[in-house]
Order: structure tokens, then sequence, then C-alpha cells
């Protein structure tokens, strides 16, 4: 299971056009506050440095020291000058002064850790080096240093400071830069239409923006706090030339005895330091991969009711009407609805579908997985009389582990890195038998030689990161297994694995099936691993069940045209010159669903009915129930079930 | 671990020779003349001539810097030109003051931070919001400015603590850890609200990593899991943020000492740049690199405790 | 007066950079009856001083308020009160020999040891001054043309001047090097005196309890000739240097006595702190290009006696602080000798006086001027720009260069010949002191070398003269530095004490600004209230 899938729906509407980073920010309330306070602070200087109300350095020394009045909005300094209007040209000089910094840092951090992190190898050793190097560097000696002997020149110390400051974020792009370089050698294989350089480059800098932009707002506001400590310290920029810094640092001075030049001198600078800082947080949650960060952002289910239980006894696992959305900063999008499937006691059911689909939604929507900022906002899924959707915290105890488990798809990434594999196994072991830490050890050995791991007791001993990716995948079957559950979720078991692994482990879970009697949902994307495992298919596309059928049925030939596609797109189905097929255009994102049937513009078979309206699942020949109107084999009667609620 | 430990070590060598050399050349560039400041303004250019010469202003800077690295090798960082004292006397009873200050707030802010960064992380909605507004005002108020204020109050008015001076702890414990209050509280604000988004931060992408994931869906209570293995993965980003914050209280202490009037490495930095007292200035670089090369090392450390990966690599 | 600068720094400069902060009306020997103190109870006796001493060795140290961390160990020949008044202390009397002012005897007490056992006497005493004519201090080049010291006999030292000094005297208190005496053992190893005090003083310094820059701690002398006046068993010097630090320690009982600020002042004294001021810095805008070098405008006499004319002084003083600013008219202060007490003296505000001056000079229009300053001891160079401002009134536009780095780089560039006028406060007691520093050759009061004839002649004379006499010739040097307005006053600063409760005896006066918390005679030192 990766977290892909709900991060690309989360942020597919964030990220899918260029600026729509700027409307994100807009669209929240916090964005919108603290950007306005910004553009108000910023405007007021620049127009401020040539509209005052007083001339800033124009002395009244009868007026010295008053409080806000009609005359002085903001009161006067010790020499009598307007407060208000030396803020509003200060402001000019100290923005310019942070703005030097942010500038020179992120000019030379950007190209340079991008080229750290893309390129590795030697570049990659040398940058890290000196970015080992200059994070060492008393930056505050060595900035005292500088401030002497260019005279207080704030300009000149805020550049130094960027260049010091420079060497953070290089580490930080260089991270982001390369953790999106390996996730390109997972995922550039599924991405179609785009060059890989092209992909690889896009991919980066729109991972990279969020981070830098969060970073920068944060160094402005450090940038801001040192300028005004030096200043305090005398360092600053040299009166009567109005600074924010100096100001506050001349308002120190008095602070016993005239305390109010505090507030407006400080005030300023903590106002663009909260909104700066605000604004780098709304940013962060708008691309982060998460939405939970600070804003918080949660979706409620529409409404209380349950969908009916269909009250079936063979039935584990009946999923009705199912609706997920994720909250983004662009607002609630539904990723997928409309879900029914069911899975019986024993049998293995095939969830299909390219990424973006919503299958491993789904599979997470089961378990009460979503991520915070997602939702089951209607539907139900019901697992032997309960609504599994309703469950909270306590309720999922004697569910989770002990009836449903789970496989994900990474399976290095699934082990907790920090602890041995032993300890991981048995703590579940403890959890579901109740039973001591030795009684545990034998089980986790059982456990293991269950899942066919060929020296148990070392496997236990050693860190997720010391075995192989198969060995590792069964591992995870170990954990999944360790509550004897009744249905296993395998959310793309196979596909972070070699080939001749995946044989493996698929025929490891069909051994396991065989032995426990347990039923497999098995989310993939992989016809191979269908045909070898899977007795009945539902195919997801666009957020929707296209198709559902007996698997035989679908490989004897299916009913929706995109299962067609699919299908031909399978490795095992080349195409007469030997390349590999692929389906015309792209998945729709969540956010771009068309009216009508969701595969339309990229359908072959695609008419102008098919956009007019909702389409039903229609009953077919054989097992097959699809969504379509124009299906490949002829049509039946329409489902009842969930025609109703088509929208 | 030991390759990585000594890696770390030899790091200091050109790093201080780096930083050395920087400063050397900046504090020689540097207008105004330790000798004129010694002298008066009424001293004879003659006068000070000859004490340019006895202190050896007149040699060419590389000379200078090399008859300091010189010293240096022997552990010798010259002396104040001011004062007369050897550098390495006049610093290590401050870098001892420096280091109960800066130490005493990465304790503190690392405790606060970590509970803080936690419960936000699990509670989410009003908690973390308020978190935020918090972490903000540490960000956003200055430390002198914080200083400021928590003296009017605290030492001023309310005769909690004293308003300024450090007490060494073999003098009396309780009047070191009275004295250190304040300054500890305006250092600190920062390194909390810096430490707690991190961990906030960190928890979070673990909550929501895979593995939490596989625990928590076959099974692991919520409590075993925050306890067990998301502290544990989430400790190792908020690791690099003590770093980080312990870095940034060792140049906070340049305010702070100084409202305090506390006999540390940071008054004493401010004082010397003032005087162009370039061996101190120089000397207090040495110092600063060390500390922050022991830092770093102490991190690394920390990482192979907690990080298995680095460990065995 | 606010100040967030780097304030250590700024009184050590104060220290260093202004000439001849004390002295004597006259040259008196007055001979004050030893007073029974009230005896010193175990105690503490905390004090503050802005910045870390220059040097603990008397003879490279630093004077005014500075001399306090070498006083507090080491007796100077004459102790100057803090009224003002000379008196003895390791000399009984002294006088000039002879007419002209240039040979002086001083007879010493008999009954005095160093703290390591050893005699005071004049053989001593000589060894000490000529140690600190050679040891290359600051304060050197201020006592005079120094020709000889000898000893005449066991307890008579005699100094002999090239040039007649009439404030042999002075020279020889507290706050010059030549007067406070170092005993041999000190003489033999001048570096140990930085870690132990080799004086006859009331206290002896404690290295072991104190700490460079932060604090430092002097214990009572066992050995001292008069116990009487020792007051406390220890005494510790702070060094805070943020008025706002003082202000904080001095409320809340961490300091007894403590350098008070303008800007803490109705604060210090709602808390109920003691307050004792002082007259001390004279601001002066120096109009240093006389010949008109750099800016033409500046070599006419009447555009200079514009500008002392353009400045509302009152205003000035008015708006940064009416209890420790005050207007200054004449380049020496009220109540010292050669101020000349008459409406018909000093710039008084008359901006139409000042407009036609510069009418008649041929600049109705104006011109512009630089200036320099520095925010060290003008902190925000709030002064200068006072300043700056009001000379707007008359048409000069001034552009202030601020010179922040510090006070070596302002003497620097002031001396460089590259600025037409300056900034900077002057600090005496008297003529001799005030005109020695603003008519030196090469310092930022003189950097052209400008020299006067008329004035030299003046000074000559009143240096070698006694009295009334001298006064009068003080008073005519004055007029003419007026005239040639070389030097334009602009305000006067005080120089503020903190006293707590339970402290009495401290006094300042104009005659000396920089009082001594010890002194030889018990009711003239800073002694517990009850």
């Amino acid at each position: 299971m990766s977290a892909t899938v709900a991060a690309t729906a989360a942020t597919a509407p964030a990220t899918a056009a260029r600026g729509s980073l700027l409307r994100g920010v807009l669209a929240t309330w916090r964005g919108r506050t603290a950007g306005a306070v910004l553009l108000v602070v910023v405007l007021a200087c620049l127009v401020g440095a040539f509209v005052t109300p007083y001339d800033p350095l124009a002395q009244d020394l009868a007026a010295a020291r008053q409080t806000p009045s009609g005359a002085h909005w903001l009161g006067t300094d010790l020499l009598g000058r307007d407060v208000l209007s030396r803020l509003l040209q200060g402001g000019a000089s100290s923005l310019v002064a942070v703005l030097v910094a942010v500038l020179v840092r992120t000019v030379v951090a950007l190209p340079l850790g991008l080229a750290a992190g893309h390129l590795g190898g030697r570049v990659d050793q040398v940058i890290t080096r000196v970015v080992d190097l200059v994070m060492a560097v008393p930056t505050i000696v060595i900035l005292l240093s500088v401030l002497t002997l260019f005279g207080n020149d704030l300009l000149i110390g805020m550049a130094v400071f960027g260049l010091l400051g420079s060497a953070g974020l290089v580490r930080i792009v260089r991270g982001a830069a390369l953790a999106a370089s390996q996730e390109l050698h997972v995922t550039a294989g599924r991405l179609m239409g785009l060059s890989r350089r092209q992909v690889a480059v896009r991919h980066v800098l729109s991972r990279v923006r969020g981070v830098v932009i969060v970073q920068t707002t944060l160094f402005a506001t450090i940038a801001l706090g040192v300028q005004t400590g030096l200043s305090f310290l005398g360092l600053g920029a040299p009166p009567p030339e109005p600074t924010w810094g100096g100001m506050v640092g001349e308002a120190a001075s008095v602070v016993q005895s005239y305390p109010w030049l505090m507030v407006p001198t400080g005030g300023v600078i903590a106002i663009t330091v909260l909104a700066l800082g605000v604004l780098g947080d709304v940013v962060r949650d708008t691309t982060a991969d998460r939405s939970s960060a600070s804003g918080g952002r949660s979706v409620r289910r529409r409404g209380r009711v349950p969908a009916a239980d269909p009250g079936d006894p063979d039935v584990l696992l009946a999923v009705r009407g199912l609706e997920v959305a994720f909250a983004t900063a662009a607002g609630e999008v539904t990723v997928v609805r409309d879900v029914d499937l069911d899975v019986r006691a024993g049998e293995t059911v095939g969830l299909v579908g390219e990424s973006g689909s919503g299958k491993s939604v789904v599979a997470k929507a089961v378990l009460g997985l979503l991520p915070r900022n997602g939702a089951v906002v209607a539907g139900s899924a019901w697992w032997r009389g309960t609504d599994l959707t309703g469950l909270r915290g306590r309720g999922w105890r004697g569910v989770r582990g002990s009836q449903i488990a789970l496989v994900a798809q990474d399976p290095l990434r699934a082990l907790d890195p920090t602890s041995r594999i032993g300890a991981q196994l048995g703590e579940l072991v403890r959890v579901h038998d109740r039973v001591g830490r030795r009684a545990a050890r034998v089980r986790v050995v059982e456990l293991l030689e269950q899942v066919q791991v060929i020296d148990p007791a070392e496997v236990a001993r050693r860190y997720p990161h010391e075995i192989s990716g198969g060995m590792a995948q069964r591992v995870a079957i170990a954990m999944a297994l360790a509550g004897r559950p009744r249905l296993l979720v395998a959310d793309e078991p196979t596909t972070a694995l070699d080939v001749t692994v995946q044989a493996e482990v698929l025929d490891l879970l069909r051994a396991l099936q065989a032995e426990t009697g347990m039923a497999i949902l098995l989310v993939t994307h992989d016809w191979g691993v269908v045909a070898d495992a899977c007795e009945r298919v539902v195919v997801l596309y666009a957020g929707e069940v296209v198709e559902r059928a007996d698997a035989a049925d679908v490989f004897a030939g299916p009913g929706h045209p995109y299962t067609r596609a699919l299908l031909d797109c399978s490795p095992d189905q080349p195409a007469p010159d030997g390349t590999l097929r692929t389906v015309p255009g792209t998945v729709p994102p969540p956010d771009a669903w068309p009216t009508g049937c969701h595969f339309a513009a990229r359908c072959p078979r695609a008419q102008d009915d098919c956009t007019q309206e909702g389409i039903p699942m229609v009953e077919l020949a054989g097992s097959r129930v699809a969504r379509c109107i124009h299906p490949l084999v002829p049509a039946g009667q329409p489902v009842g079930l969930t025609l109703e609620r088509s929208r | 671990m030991l390759r990585i430990v000594l890696r770390r070590l030899l790091w200091a060598v050109p790093l201080v020779l780096g930083v050395s050399l920087v400063v050397f050349l900046l504090a020689s560039l540097v207008p105004g003349d330790p000798a004129r400041t010694i002298l008066g303004e009424s001293a004879t250019p003659d006068a000070v001539a000859a004490l340019r010469t006895e202190l050896g202003l007149d040699r060419p800077w590389y000379e200078q810097y090399l008859s300091w690295l010189g010293g240096l090798a022997h552990g010798d960082l010259g002396t104040s030109v001011f004062t007369g004292e050897p550098v390495t006397t006049a610093l290590n009873s401050r870098l001892a003051v420096t280091l109960a200050l800066v130490l005493t707030t990465v304790v503190v802010c690392s405790v606060v931070g970590v509970a803080v960064g936690v419960v936000g992380a699990l509670r989410g909605g009003i908690t973390a919001r308020v978190l935020d507004v918090v972490s903000l005002a540490g960000i956003a108020l200055p430390s002198f400015w914080v200083a400021l204020v928590l003296v009017s109050v605290f030492a001023v008015k309310l005769r909690w603590f004293p308003a300024t001076g450090y007490v060494s702890p073999d003098q009396s414990l309780g009047g070191w850890a009275s004295s250190l209050v304040l300054p500890v509280v305006s250092l600190g604000l920062l390194g909390v609200a810096v430490i707690a988004k991190q961990t906030r931060d960190a928890a979070l992408t673990v909550l929501e990593s895979d593995h939490v994931a596989v625990l928590r869906a076959n099974g692991l209570p919520e409590t075993r899991l925050v306890l067990g293995h998301v502290l544990r993965n989430a400790s190792i980003p908020v690791v690099s943020a003590i770093g980080v914050v312990f870095v940034g209280s060792l140049d906070a202490t340049v305010f702070v000492e100084n409202v305090f009037v506390l006999p540390g490495l940071g008054s004493r930095a401010t004082q010397a740049t003032v005087d162009h007292d370039v061996s101190v200035i120089l000397g207090i670089g040495v110092y600063f690199t060390l500390v922050v090369v022991l830092v770093n090392l102490l991190v690394d450390v920390a990482y192979g405790l907690l990080d298995p990966k680095v460990r065995t690599a | 007066m606010p100040r967030p600068t780097l304030r250590p720094s700024r009184r050590r400069w104060v220290a260093v950079a202004a000439l001849a902060l004390v002295a004597t009306l006259t040259a008196c020997t007055s001979q004050s009856s030893g007073g029974g103190g009230a005896g010193g109870d175990a105690s503490t006796l905390q004090l503050q001083f802005p910045g870390a001493p220059i040097s603990l060795n008397p003879a490279l140290g630093g004077n005014g308020g500075s001399s306090v961390f070498t006083m507090l160990a080491y007796d100077p020949l004459i102790y100057l009160s803090g009224d003002g008044d000379l008196v003895p202390d390791l000399a009984t009397s002294w006088d000039y020999v002879g007419e002209g002012n240039t040979v002086f005897e001083l007879q010493l007490r008999d009954d005095v040891t160093f703290s390591d056992g050893s005699p005071m006497d004049a053989d001593a005493v000589v060894a000490s001054m000529e140690y600190f004519l050679q040891a290359g201090g600051s304060l050197a080049g201020q006592v005079g043309d120094v020709q000889s010291v000898e000893a005449t006999d066991e307890s008579t030292v005699r100094v002999t001047y090239g040039r007649p000094n009439p404030d042999a005297a002075s020279t020889m208190t507290q706050y010059f090097g030549l007067g406070v005496v170092i005993g041999p053992a000190g003489l033999a190893d001048p570096d140990s005196l930085l870690n132990a005090s080799q004086g006859t003083g009331q206290y002896t310094y404690d290295a072991g309890s104190s700490v460079t820059g932060d604090r430092y701690t002097y214990q009572r002398n066992d050995g001292y000739w008069n116990p009487d006046a020792q007051q406390y068993d220890t005494v510790v010097v702070r060094v805070i240097g943020d008025p706002n630090a003082v202000l904080s320690a001095a409320q809340t009982g961490q300091l007894d006595v403590a350098e008070g600020d303008t800007s803490t002042l109705s604060l210090a004294q709602d808390a109920g702190l003691g307050v004792v001021t002082a007259p001390f810095f004279n601001w002066s805008l120096v109009l240093a290009d006389r010949a008109g070098t750099i800016n033409p405008a500046l070599a006419d006499e009447r555009v200079r006696r514009a500008m002392g004319y353009a400045l509302d002084r009152d205003s000035i003083a008015g708006a940064l602080g009416p209890d420790t600013f005050a207007p200054s008219t004449q380049v020496i202060l009220p109540d010292l000798d050669g101020y000349v007490d008459d409406d018909a003296a000093g710039y008084d505000f008359d901006l139409d006086e000042a407009k036609q001056l510069m009418a008649e000079a041929g600049y109705a229009d104006g011109f512009s001027m630089t200036l320099l300053t520095q925010p060290v001891l003008d902190p925000n160079t709030a002064i200068s720009q006072a300043v700056a401002s009001a000379l707007g009134e008359i048409g000069i536009t001034v552009d202030l260069q601020v010179e922040s780095t510090g006070v070596p780089a302002f003497i620097q560039a002031g001396t460089s010949d590259r600025y037409e006028a300056l900034m900077w406060p002057s600090a005496g007691a008297d003529m001799a002191q005030v005109t020695n520093q603003i008519l030196a050759p090469g310092t930022v009061f003189n950097p052209f070398d400008s020299t006067d004839p008329q004035v030299q002649d003046l000074l000559g004379q009143a240096f070698a003269a006694t009295g009334q006499q001298r006064t009068d010739l003080y008073e005519q040097a004055n007029e003419r530095l007026e005239q040639l307005a070389w030097v334009v006053p602009v305000i006067s600063t005080q120089n503020i004490y903190y006293v707590a409760e339970d402290i009495t005896g401290v006094t300042a006066s104009v005659q000396n600004p920089n009082p001594m918390p010890v002194a030889p005679e018990a009711d003239l030192a800073w002694r517990p209230a009850s």
C-alpha cells in the first residue's frame, strides 16, 4: 500500500495546473488573511517610501515621546518624529534587506540542492560536504565581523546571512529532489504521454516548490528577527534612516520609561512575521502529501444513514454505495463513489484499476485507514452485521487483525525500520493471543515458518533493511496472519517485487488461503495476478466501479470497453508488433470528472448519450455487470440496487 | 559507528581552519586599530605606531595568521590586546556559562517541545491551531524583547528571579538555577516552537506512514502504536531539530547574555567585535565551531542509536 | 537618553577619550582633619561600571569612572573628593616651589606599607611615577610635560615640568596614573598586576572571585594605614552596560551604587533609589575645516558663528531629557574656572542673528555640509540629529555621516582630514583641561591643526599664573574661542548615579563627576547609612 493514490487524489487538484498553488492558498481563510496582511504591509511600505504623512526625518522636539493622537496615529519617537511615517519608510529598507537574504539563499541553494539530489554521485558528494562545512560555521561570529567590516551595512550582512543560511536549504531541496527522483523509478513506467526527463524535471520542481516556499517564509522571519537583534546590539543600519530593527532597538533602550514605542515597532514586525508564518503553513498544507499538518481540514459524512446490509450469510464483506471524499485546499473532492462489492468467505476478489482509479482508497476505507483529510461520506462496508464505516477508536478492536488484516504494497515501507522483525511480529502476537514474551517468541517462529521463511529465528533478529524485498513481503504477510484473520486485504502485494518473487508471493498467498480458508481482497493493476489468483473481478475507473464479473468471464470477453482496453495493455497481451499497448489519454482527476460515463473521452465506442447523464450498472451476459450503455456483450436488465443512487 | 565519530571529529580541522581564516580576514580588513583604541584619542601617531609594532599588528595579515595557527597547534589562542589575558583563560570560564545556559535551554526545549508536539499531532483541530499560534509567537518575538519583558515582570515586579548576573553552581546550586530561569525562558521560546513543530510534523508523517498503517490495520492498539513506534520513528528528525536549536541558541546567546549580563561567550563576542579584539573574536569563533562540531557529532550518534540503518551502515 | 548600543565600550571610551575629566580649581593644599568613621561592618558593597577595565595595572588603566578598578587597591598621592576637594592621601601636603608653576613638591606619609609589606617611601613613589611615564598608558600624555621626578629626601618627592603646569595637584589624584602608587613588587613584574594588586589601598584584588569583563572582586586589606576609613569587607564591581539592566539590578538590590541613565532616571526615582548627578560632557559641534579646504563656507567666521546662534539648545535639551541635558553656550561648563558669568558671553538662540550672519557671508541660501558622528557616545545619534535638523533652519543642509563601527573608527575618520565637521564631547574641569582637548592638533577637535596666536598667548600666560589673574586670562581665552567658533557648544550631559537607600556619602560635582567609593577619611567614603 502506498500513499500515492490518496496523495494523488488529494493533491491532484492542487497540482493540476500552473498557478493553482496560489489558488489553493487563497482558498483558505488563513491564506487569504495572511496574504492580505502581507500585501498591505508591502504596499504600504512601497508607497510609504514616497508618500508619508510626515517627513520621516523631520524632528519636532516639542512633540517628542507622544502616544497616539489624531496628528500622530502611532505617536512620536524620542526626537518627535512621526512613528507611522518612519515605520512606513523603514519598512521598505527592512523588507529589501530580508528580500536580499531570501534571494541570495534561494538563488544559491535551489540549483545546488536540485543538482545534488537529482544528479547524485560525485556532484552530490561534493555539495553535501560543502554544505556540512557551512552548516557548522558560527553564523553569528561571521555576521558580527562582516557588519563591523562593512560599517554595519545590513544589506551586505543580510546577503552573508542568506549565503550561510543556504546550506540548510540545499539539504532540504536535495532531500526532496532525491525522494522525488526515487519515486520516479517506481512510477515512471506507469506514467503515460510524457518523456521521463520531462516528468522528472516537472515532478521534482513541483515537489520541491512547496518545501522551498515554506522554508523561505520561515527563513524570512528569522532574517527579520536577526536584523532586529543586531540593531538592538547597535550593529544595525545607522540612523537617522529608519529601519524596523533600528526602531525596535531604539524602543528597547527606553522600554521602561516610554514603553509605548515597543508596541508599534515590535507590532509591525510581529504582524509581518505572523503573516509570513501563517502563509508558510498554508502553503505547506496545500502542497503537502497530507492534509494533516496544521490545516486540519476534514470531511464529514453526509447524514448518518448507512446503506442497507444485504444480510447474505455467505458474504463476509459487503460494500454498498461507498463514497469517499478528501478535503483539499480547493475544497472537498470526491475520489470514489457508488462502489458496491462483495467478498465471500474463502474467495479471492480482484480489485483492478489504473493508478488514480481509487482502488486503494476503497481498500483503505474498508479498514478505516483513510488519511485525516479523507472520510467515507456515504455508503457502508458491512462486516457480518457491523458497519465498518461507523467504527471509531476502540471499536476496531476485535476487527482489525483478527477479522480483517492488511498486506501493503511496498513491503520495505510496511515494516517499522527502527525495530527488529521479531519484535514487531511479537507485539502483534501478544495483542491477539494475549500471551507473554516467551510464548510470543514461539508463535513468531511459527508464523515465519508458515510464510515459508527459511531461517525464522535468524530473520526475527534482523531489522527490515537487512532483508530482501521478497522476504519482507513474507514477513508482512506473517504480520497479517498473526491475528488469524478471515479476510486479508492485499493492496498491490506484488507490485514492488521482482517478477520471480512476485510468483512466489502469489503462490504463498494461495497456499495460505487453502490452509486457513480466509478470503482475500486483492488490489492490483496486473491482469496476470488476477488470472493467477482471483475468482471474481471488480474493475474501477476514475472512482467508479465499471465492471463486476467472474474472472473467467472477464478474460473470455469483458462487457465494458475500459476493461477491454485495460486487458489489451497488459504485458501478457502485447500488440502484434510486440510493443506494449496503452490506453490513449489519461484518467481524469477527481475534480474533473465528466458528466455521464467517466471513460467516454477515451472510449472508442462512445456516443452522444454517454455524456448526457449518469450511467447505471447494467447486467450483461454471464456474470458480468457493467456501467455501460453500449457494452461489448449484450445488455440485460439494469441493476436496481445501484441505479437509484446514480447521479 | 566509530567511523562516523572519527570522521566528524576530523571535520573539525578544516572547519576551524576555514572559520578562523574568514574571521581573520574580515577582522584584519576592519577599519579601526586596536593600538589606537588602547591608547585613545590623544595619543601621538608615534606612540600608536610603537604599540602596533609591539602587538605585531604591523606585520602582513598572513604572517599574523600563520603565527596564530602556530599557537593554535599548541592550544594557545593568543592574548587579548585589551585585557592582556590569555584568550583560553578568558574564554574557558565563559564557555562554562554559555554551555550551562545553552544546554539547559536545549533540555527544557526538548522536553517541552516534544510533549507539546506529540499532543498536537494526536489531537489536531483546535489544539493544533493553538500550538501554531504559540509557535509563531515564539518565532515572532525577538529573544531580547522577551528578555526585557521577563525582567521587568519576574525580576523587578515580582522579585522571583535575579535581574542580572550568573551564579556559579559550586557557589550555590539554587542560586545557579534561579539565575538561569529567565535567560533560559527567553532563549528557549523559539526552540520550543521549532521542536514542537518538528515533532508534530514528524509524528504526523509517521502516523500516516505505511508501517504504522499496517500495524494499526493488523490490530496494534493506538497507545502501543504511539509509544512504541510513532515516537521512536519521529525522534529521528526531532533529534536533528534539537541540534539546530542548540546551534541557534548558541548564536542567540549573543543577544540574551547582553540583556542578562551573563559572563558568557556571547556577551564577550559583541564586546570583542566592538573592540576589534581579533584574538578574542578568533578564539570565540574556534570555541563556537568546536561546540557545533561536537553537537553534530552527538546528533550523528543519536541517529545511530535511533536508526538501525545508520548504525549498521 | 536612549542607547541601544554597546554600552561597555561607550563608557570605556568615556574613560579613554575624554581627556582631563577631573581636576581641582586651584592647587590648594587644604589640610582636612581625619574624621573618625563609622567603621565598616562585615558586608559587601556592590558597584557597577558600564565597561571592563582597560587594565588593572594603574599605569595602563583608564581615567574617569574606570579608575574605580584601580582606586580600590591603590592609593593616590592626593585624593579628589566627590565635592571636588583635594584631600591628603599618601601625600600630607604639596605645593609649587617658586614661581611659574614648573616645580612641584609633595610630602609623604611615613607610616604606610604596600600590601606585600614593603614600605611606601619617596623612592618607591619616584619609581612608580617613572614607570608610569614610560609604561605607554593612555594617561601619560595628560599629566603635563614632566621633565624629572626625584626624591629629595625619604619623604619628599619633587616633580619638575618643562612647561608651566597649573594643575599639578589634579594630576596626582586617583584619576591619573602618575599619582597612583604601585609597589616595587608590581613594578618588577608589571604583568603580575593583572592578577594581583600591589598597592597600599583599602582593598586587594581577588582574582579568584573575579571574572574578567563581568565582575571584579576586592577584599579588605587588613594592613591599610587608616582602618577607620574602611567601610566594607568586600567590594564587587560588576560590568553592566545596558541601562535597563543596570536599573533592574539596582531596583532589585543587586547593586548598591550604579551609573544611571537618562532613559531610566524617572523610573529609578519612582523605585525609591537615590539619585546623584553632576555635569560631565560638553557636547560640541566641531567645525574642523576652518581654512575651508573641503567646505569653503566654513572658512568664514560669520558662517561658523551663525551655526552657534542657530541652535535652539533649550528645545534640544528639553526633548532629550531636561533632567540630564542642559543647554551649553560656552566651551566650558558653568561653575568652572574660566566660565564667563555674563549675559554677553555664550551663544544664545537667535535665528535672526544667525540668518543675518549667513547673508553677510554670502550664504543667504545656505550650503551643504557633511557632519561626522557616531552612535556610541551619542546613542541613536539623537544629539547629532537634533543639531542637523536645527541647522536646516538657516539653510544648511546637513549630510549626517554615522560611523557606527565604533569610536576607534570614528576617530580614524575624524582625523583623516576628510570631514569638515564632527560631533564630539569635551570634558574638563577647568580651562587648561578643556583647551588641552579642543586645541590639540591632530585630534578630532582639531584635525586640520588650526592655531590662533591670540588664544595661545592668553593660555600661555594663564598656565604660569595663579588666582584671579589666571581666572581673568582663562575667561579672555574663552571669549576668544567663542569668537573663533571653531568648536560650537550645544548641550551638556550629566553623569547620573543611582544609590541604594542604605548607602550614604555618595556625592558628585562638576569638579568631580566620577566620584570614588573609597576615601582616606571615613566621612568622605561611601558607607552604610545607619
